[in-house]
């Protein structure tokens, strides 16, 4: 299962990420007999067992190829099947810092959503941690739990059934969580739910990641009646370019382009006035105009710049950090 | 590794209510001084957990604060004028703690009825005209509050201490950068990381702070040895730090031919030896045999991911050091300067051993959230840095040229109606290069 460990060569029953254009990526499960069918026509899957992830695999009819990944977390939210709005790699991270996750953590989530922050939190506190997550929509939540079971996250990530804002985070196992991850609409109402699934040893970091600012006020007033400190709200601003070049093109080339043209003018002049036999001048043509010249063609200059991405996504949730103290030691009593 | 109590001559780091750090060695029997905020008996908190603030109080005596609150950014109205007429009683606004929570549900109070109880506690204190009383924490948190709050030294805090210190150091890195690069580098424990880091390590911190004990980092440094300053402030022991951190200069990396072999000993020389030139030798021999490690996987699996940070040339560094990383396994590159990156970028499209590279910012923007006044900050820092990742992948000759065919297709439907460049009679590999040596043969 290579959403929890490192492989080399691909193999009957893996995950693979299909990548053609970081807009297209998709998910599979190798079984031989199978096919990915894209734009490019069929790929076969028995075509990719023994291959090393990261391999370039063409389509059977040779019209295109697809790139076999092996999938993170990150790949994971680029591929998967949207239920709910996700939360995205920029997000994620800063979220597993500042909760301070590491291996062996347990964490409490809800809701799971699409579980795209989930698989992030699950790589990070890996086989001796634990995610505790909760998603109230039924079949969300039989789709997650689907999804934890075949990527082979069911030790990491216990999913539960439950609206925990009415009926808070109780289950079988008792949980002691250091982190809690809270994306559902009223989080404060959540809150109060907290204390006895928290271990009251430690500090126990806490994040609200609501998208209105209605919402954060009422996250607050509800963190610190509940005792949690240091609060903190923060937005996240990402960005994303790609590296290209630019034709660099001097105004001396433009007006060598104005001095050409002028020259043609004149000898276009001095054949209809029989001053000279009928000729061909070379083109001047510093910027390969009428020709079809592609990014970093040679025999002309290039500049480095970066372009970018079309669609920002200028806003997306602002995260209220906080932290609860442990239980006061009786010497401060 | 960062241990939850505080330990006795660990070193911690102090937040203090003016928004400065300090970093104090908790040694047992000592008294810790905060300049005006006070001082304290470094016995006092020797055991207790992280995650508390103190307070000050006379004789050094400690006592645990309860509510921490945010200072107000902008002054203007001045806390006298804001105070007049109002009589502050209490220190925080009311809170329930969880014994009366418990005690509530006892009581067979609903969910629902404890969450209006918690909110009314917030109402009350809205009412006593919040915003006068917050001018009057506020002055009393600047001038009078002699509170600390002690932190274990993690990465985020490393960060804090040299951003404080001195930001060129670890070239301006923001913590969101940094949590960025450690999740794009997807690491986690067992992997096997190969890392260029050229700040005090920083970035091999964060990293071990992520592989808990289980798998390796290989440091490539620049200098004869390679600079761990900061790994002083982590709670690691001598077995940890050897068995994860493996060393190896550039030149031993790239040309191991240069190295001179150490000679093996025999039992009566080693007999021979001083202790400490014994020990000497078995570091070189130890050196010897991860380095010997270090190259084979390079040349078998290669690494699980290459984190790099470092001043040099990323352009011609990078290409040179792909044939060390895995299939499928990230690239995460930090420089201060975007433009580094794009020519970093336009140096790995010439290759086709890298996917989709990008370059990534990520910039937290810190609100102040006092009731009724909520915005933005109106000054943060501007820096934080930018990161360029990518995956590595393994091109396949055949599909290269397939590849080839179908754009140009594509290309020259769509450009039927402009003057034709004449095509190529032979088909080349993408952008002319090469397939590179070192790409496994698996695929041709
Ligand atoms: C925006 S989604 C979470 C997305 C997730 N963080 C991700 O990255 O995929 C919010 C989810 O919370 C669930 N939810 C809302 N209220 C809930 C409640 N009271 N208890 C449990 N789940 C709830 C919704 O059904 C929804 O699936």
């Amino acid at each position: 299962m290579s959403f929890v460990e490192d492989k080399q060569k691909i193999e009957e029953g893996d995950h693979v990420l299909a990548w053609m254009t970081r807009s297209d990526v998709r998910p599979i499960k190798v079984q031989s007999g199978e096919l990915l069918n894209n734009r490019y026509g069929p790929f076969k899957h028995e075509d990719m067992v023994g291959r090393s992830f990261g391999a370039q695999q063409a389509s059977s009819a040779n019209q295109g190829f697809i790139h076999l990944l092996s999938p993170t977390p990150e790949l994971w939210s680029l591929s998967l099947p949207h239920r709910t709005q996700i939360i995205y790699g920029p997000d994620a991270s800063y979220i597993v810092h500042r909760l301070k996750i590491r291996p062996s953590s347990v964490v409490i989530e809800a809701g799971t959503g699409s579980g795209a922050l989930t698989h992030a939190l699950a790589r990070t506190v890996s086989k001796s941690g634990k995610i505790f997550t909760f998603e109230y929509h039924e079949s969300r939540c039989e789709q997650a739990r689907a999804e934890f079971e075949s990527h082979g996250l069911s030790e990491i990530v216990q999913i539960t059934h439950r609206n925990v804002c009415e009926d808070g985070f109780a289950i079988d196992t008792d949980i002691k969580a250091s982190a809690v991850f809270l994306d559902l609409p009223a989080p404060w109402t959540a809150i109060p739910h907290l204390f006895e699934h928290v271990d009251r040893s430690r500090a126990v970091h806490i994040c609200c990641f609501s998208p209105c600012i209605e919402q954060v006020i009422k996250n607050i007033y509800a963190l610190q009646a509940a005792g949690f400190q240091h609060i903190e709200m923060v937005e996240n601003q990402a960005r994303r370019w790609e590296g290209h070049q630019t034709m660099v093109r001097t105004v001396e080339e433009s007006m060598d382009l104005l001095r050409d043209i002028r020259r043609r003018r004149q000898d276009g002049m001095d054949f209809r006035h029989g001053r000279v036999e009928k000729r061909k001048l070379d083109n001047y043509n510093p910027w390969g105009k009428g020709t079809r010249v592609r990014e970093g063609d040679e025999g002309y200059n290039w500049r480095p710049v970066s372009w970018m991405e079309t669609d920002i996504k200028s806003h997306t949730s602002y995260l209220t950090f906080a932290i609860l103290p442990p239980t006061s030691p009786d010497k401060y009593k | 590794m960062e241990p939850l109590n505080i330990q006795a001559n660990q070193l911690i780091l102090l937040r203090l209510p003016s928004q400065n750090i300090k970093v104090v060695k908790v040694e047992p029997g000592s008294i810790i001084s905060l300049g005006k905020f006070g001082s304290f008996r470094a016995d006092d908190i020797i055991g207790d957990p992280f995650g508390f603030t103190y307070e000050i109080d006379s004789g050094m005596k400690l006592s645990l604060v309860d509510n921490t609150i945010e200072f107000d950014e902008d002054d203007q109205m001045g806390a006298e004028q804001a105070m007049t007429g109002h009589k502050i009683t209490a220190t925080g606004m009311q809170q329930l703690t969880s014994e009366e929570i418990e005690a509530l549900k006892s009581q067979g109070v609903s969910g629902a009825e404890i969450i209006a109880k918690v909110m009314e506690g917030h109402a009350a204190f809205e009412h006593k005209t919040e915003y006068s009383k917050e001018k009057y924490l506020k002055r009393k948190k600047q001038k009078f509050l002699q509170q600390f709050t002690p932190y274990a030294i993690g990465s985020t805090e490393l960060i804090d201490i040299y951003l404080d210190k001195d930001p060129t150091r670890i070239y301006n890195l923001s913590p969101e950068t940094l949590a960025l690069a450690l999740n794009m580098g997807n690491i986690r424990p067992g992997g096997n990381y190969l890392v260029v880091d050229e700040t005090p390590g920083v970035l091999v911190a964060a990293i071990l702070e992520r592989i808990g004990g289980e798998g390796t980092i290989t440091l490539v440094h620049e200098n004869e040895h390679p600079n761990l300053d900061c790994l002083k402030y982590l709670v690691l022991s001598e077995e940890e730090r050897e068995r994860m951190i493996k060393t190896i200069n550039w030149l031993e990396l790239f040309h191991p031919e240069e190295s001179e072999p150490v000679r093996t000993k025999t039992a009566e020389e080693l007999e021979d030896l001083k202790p400490s030139h014994r020990r000497q030798y078995y570091r070189a021999k130890q050196r010897e045999e991860n380095h010997k490690e270090i190259l084979k996987r390079a040349d078998t699996c290669g690494f699980d991911a290459l984190m790099v940070m470092t001043l040099l040339d990323l352009p011609t560094l990078i290409p040179q050091l792909l044939r060390f990383v895995g299939g499928s396994r990230p690239i995460v590159l930090y420089s201060e300067f975007k433009e580094v990156l794009v020519e970093t970028t336009l140096a790995l499209q010439k290759e086709n051993r890298v996917l989709a590279p990008t370059i990534m910012e990520t910039r937290v923007r810190k609100y102040q959230t006092l009731p009724g006044r909520i915005h933005p900050l109106m000054t943060s820092r501007g820096y934080g840095g930018y990161l360029l990742s990518a995956l590595r992948v393994h091109p396949n000759r055949a599909v290269n040229a397939v590849g080839k065919i179908s754009n140009r297709r594509k290309k020259a439907k769509t450009t039927a109606s402009a003057t034709p460049t004449p095509e190529p009679a032979q088909i080349a590999p993408v952008d002319g290069q090469e397939i590179s040596p070192d790409t496994p043969a698996i695929d041709a």
